[in-house]
């Protein structure tokens, strides 16, 4: 009996390995000689774990999980296998241009990682709460929009029984990560990095406005961060919100525990609009698969992921954790809601990707640690633009030094 | 009473052994707590820099990582624990939710705290089972406080040995080039950093040159191109003239080291290790010894510099203990007045290293180094006592040997080549842990060959490279090569 480790980032939650090891059955049908363990890894642990067996080697997992953008990085620093070594007739033909691009090491053919499940950014709202606070749901086309929604919602919806705040925190790590804010850097007519990877452009000024657009939910309260229980705040689909950014379906309703009711309730009312973002633009996040460089069991390893990437396997795990399989995206809705179908179809022809530079998982270090100070800030209320923009300014210099010697 | 004495007394025997790490030991701590206290969940927040983060939860029997900051207000539950509250209930979450604090007993530190949670219910922790959550809670953080004490001393024998390898390394480095590159190569190895980089100062120039730049999987690349001057607003210039480091250069500082190399107060180079590309922190506990190595690395590289000027004022070369060109010239001529009077035989032998180049370029010049020593001792251990050897230049070794017709002379060296095939030279770094080596040899003799000191160590080197062209590892007399291919004596 061989042994597989596949890490996986928390896909699901609390549920994340139950759904996966269920999801595994077919595999272990059609491959009874290799027994799959699963691990679930926070993306830090994950980057932090691979590093270290690139490093000094020891024992790594044989598949992972990862953003599509950190593959470049990775690649980089000898983490991952080449897949064109283990297939040599190795076809992306079946995943769109976009994806394809995120499974090669920078500049090169090499292909180091295969698109998984997807998620297109929407934002969720509650029919009944924007109606009480004399909101239209036309209104949340742009991000101005978006805001007085929030203003008037504080104002006037949070008497809706179990409201707490306008918009649910999409991140659970009290924290604010480059996916959060590239969707509004990209609103506000803004980009993260220069098109050919050699510079920063967030510490310009539209990418600053768009920042500074996620950061005021934060700071005005309206999107909070953790409760004083350190326990997440509950999300629109258990009643607390009337706002929600997901990239996801909703999720099904629970059928015991105190907080049914109030999602019951809520999901009466739930309806999707596009990012308000003026004009659709929006974050298309993309998990892939990859072989671990220093796998023993290299084509066991690539068995499993060519299973859990395969169409079938793809499709069922995305619609088993409310995502979208990788080469199908929207086009898995049936025809029970065609409202929802029609937003996400939207969504995923204007949704943009976090590029996949030669060491953006790198760069992504070096943001989230600026963002951590600011948030330190908005839990002190002590945020304010000036500190944003000072804070920017100095992380681009630190990502500009970066890429003064590894930018391709 | 008895029943929570008993969970008390289990949890303590069972958790009594050794731990490697953190990890293992609160996957075991918690999954007996949460049973003892008939929890679903239990969350485990550990304190870092004045914030608590939430770093693993158990969830229905599964240990998850997780990664969450909690940015403490005073009034919350786990702020009260913190300060010194034994056990909080949390009032605002919709379920039933237990803090207690991560803190041994009788101590006043905590180290984090536990969240017990019911998702499914309602129903409070009663009394006993906070108690005993409590008791838990506090054996486990005893056994915290214990491995990482351990995890401590493992790391700073870890340190340990990498002081003794990297000061074997020094010591044993000749040349700057080498030396330097091998010696990077273990500060990257055993400090688990993305690069190393290293300069050297020009005084007379006021310039800091590139010298080596070694990445986190051990390749070297030459940073020759690159010279800084000193007089500049570049951060290497700061560093060495010792101005305090600018905004940027804070940021990083957990990141990007600079270590000043210097010998008796003077600045003579820089080195520059760094983690940017994996964005991991360099402790200060490394910093430190870091720093040290500095101060060696200064030494050693000062050593060789010496080493290389001392060299070349010398009648034998230190790294193969066998005269130098300049002194062979001069036993040459001694030699050749001898034999022009009447004396015996005199063969010369030129010999040169089968694949040196593959050698030093797949392993280094200090492997290089190290099989032209050995070969130099061999060389000196099977020669008769009349016999001269010395290092004509890179690999290439000639030797005198009075009293030898050429035949004697290949006998010789024949004896030689087999001695030398048995030799093995240690490989450091690398997966190969030794490797071979073989040589061709070229016979000439006074005078069928020549009776001059230039055509002799002419038609010596044809022989050579006919052996060489003939395959490698093997002996030949001139004689020889001219009966086996005839156009040698054309050219």
């Amino acid at each position: 009996m061989r042994e597989l480790n596949l890490w996986v980032l928390p896909n699901s939650g609390y549920d994340t390995v139950p759904s996966l090891r269920e999801h595994l059955y077919a595999f272990h049908r059609e491959h009874p000689g290799i027994k799959v363990n699963i691990a679930v890894r926070t993306p830090r642990s994950l980057w932090d774990r691979l590093i270290a067996a690139a490093k000094e080697g020891g024992k790594g997992p044989d598949v992972v999980q990862l953003p599509s953008y950190w593959t470049s990085t990775l690649a980089r620093l000898g983490a991952l296998a080449d897949l064109g070594e283990l297939d040599p007739v190795l076809d992306l033909a079946r995943w769109p241009a976009s994806l394809r691009a995120q499974c090669r090491l920078d500049g090169t053919p090499r292909v180091h990682s295969l698109p998984w499940w997807v998620e297109a950014r929407i934002l969720y709202y509650r029919r009944d709460v924007l109606a009480q606070a004399g909101v239209a749901p036309a209104s949340l086309a742009t991000w101005d929009g978006f805001k007085d929604a929030c203003r008037r919602i504080s104002k006037k919806g949070l008497s809706v029984a179990g409201l707490q705040h306008p918009v649910a925190n999409p991140n659970p790590r009290e924290s604010v990560a480059l996916a959060d804010v590239a969707p509004c850097v990209w609103s506000r007519g803004g980009d993260l990095f220069a098109a050919d990877g050699t510079r920063s452009l967030f510490q310009r000024e539209r990418a600053q406005r768009g920042i500074s657009d996620y950061f005021q939910l934060l700071s005005s309260g309206a999107m909070p961060l953790k409760g004083e229980s350190g326990l997440a705040p509950l999300d629109l689909f258990e009643g607390a919100c009337a706002l929600q950014f997901s990239g996801r379906r909703p999720p099904p309703v629970p059928r015991r525990g105190p907080k049914r009711l109030l999602a019951r309730r809520a999901r009466r009312h739930v309806a999707a609009a596009p990012f308000p973002s003026g004009d659709g633009t929006t974050l298309l996040s993309a998990w892939n698969l990859g072989v671990a460089r220093s796998t023993d069991v290299p084509r066991e390893a690539f068995a499993l992921l060519r299973w859990l990437v395969g169409g079938a396997a793809s499709a069922s795990y995305a619609q088993a954790i409310g995502a979208f399989p990788a080469a199908e995206g929207a086009a898995i809705f049936g025809p029970e809601d065609p409202e929802l179908r029609d937003v996400f179809e939207e969504a995923f022809s204007r949704a943009r990707l976090i590029p996949n530079l030669s060491v953006l998982g790198s760069l992504e270090r070096v943001f989230e640690r600026g963002m951590e100070r600011l948030v330190r800030d908005v839990a002190r209320r002590r945020w304010t633009p000036e500190a944003l923009r000072t804070e920017l300014i100095h992380a681009a210099s630190e990502v500009d030094y970066i890429l003064s010697f590894y930018a391709s | 009473m008895k029943s929570r004495l008993e969970t008390l007394y289990r949890y303590h025997t069972r958790l009594n052994r050794v731990f490697l790490t953190e990890d293992a030991l609160l996957d075991a701590g918690v999954r007996l707590a949460s049973r003892a206290v008939r929890a679903e969940r239990v969350g485990v927040f550990l304190a870092a820099e004045g914030e608590l983060q939430l770093r693993y939860a158990l969830n229905r029997d599964l240990w998850l990582e997780m990664d969450e900051v909690v940015h403490l207000k005073d009034s919350s539950a786990l702020s009260r624990l913190l300060e010194g509250r034994r056990t909080t209930l949390s009032a605002t979450a919709p379920h039933a939710v237990l803090y207690v604090p991560l803190s041994p007993s009788g101590g006043d530190e905590v180290l984090g705290a536990l969240r017990f949670e019911r998702p499914g219910s309602r129903r409070c922790f009663s009394g006993a089972e906070r108690t005993t959550a409590r008791l838990l809670a506090a054996e486990l953080a005893q056994n915290l406080v214990r491995t990482r004490s351990g995890s401590a001393r493992r790391r700073q024998l870890k340190r340990l040995e990498a002081l003794t390898d990297l000061s074997a390394v020094f010591a044993s480095s000749l040349r700057v080039e080498d030396g330097v590159k091998l010696i990077l190569q273990g500060i990257v190895r055993h400090f688990s950093l993305d690069r190393a980089r290293l300069y050297l100062l020009e005084r007379e120039r006021q310039v800091l040159r590139g010298e080596v730049s070694v990445d986190l999987r051990g390749r070297a690349a030459s940073l020759r191109g690159e010279e800084i001057p000193l007089t500049g607003d570049h951060r290497f210039a700061r560093v060495m003239r010792g101005d305090g480091p600018d905004p940027l250069m804070k940021r990083y500082e957990e990141r990007v080291v600079y270590l000043p190399l210097s010998v008796q107060g003077q600045n003579i180079g820089l080195l520059v290790v760094d983690n940017l590309l994996s964005q991991q922190t360099i402790y200060g506990e490394d910093i430190g010894l870091l720093r040290s190595f500095a101060g060696q690395i200064g030494l050693a590289v000062d050593n060789q510099r010496l080493f290389e000027e001392v060299q070349s004022l010398s009648l034998y070369d230190h790294l193969t203990g066998l005269a130098v060109r300049r002194y062979f010239n001069q036993r040459f001529q001694e030699e050749l007045y001898r034999v022009e009077r009447g004396g015996p035989p005199l063969s010369v032998v030129m010999i040169d290293v089968d694949h040196f180049k593959g050698i030093n370029d797949t392993f280094g010049h200090q492997v290089g180094d190290l099989a032209l020593k050995e070969l130099g001792a061999l060389i000196q251990k099977r020669l008769r006592k009349i016999d001269f050897p010395a290092r004509f230049g890179g690999d290439e070794i000639v030797i005198l040997l009075p009293q030898a017709s050429a035949e004697d002379a290949a006998n010789i060296m024949g004896r030689l080549l087999v001695d030398l095939r048995e030799l093995r030279i240690p490989v450091p770094f690398s997966s190969a842990k030794e490797i071979g080596m073989t040589a061709s040899i070229g016979v000439a003799a006074y005078p069928e060959d020549g009776r001059r000191a230039e055509d002799l160590l002419h038609r010596a080197d044809e022989a050579l490279y006919w052996v060489k062209t003939r395959g490698r590892d093997g002996v030949c007399t001139y004689q020889q090569a001219l009966l086996e291919r005839p156009s040698a004596a054309d050219r």
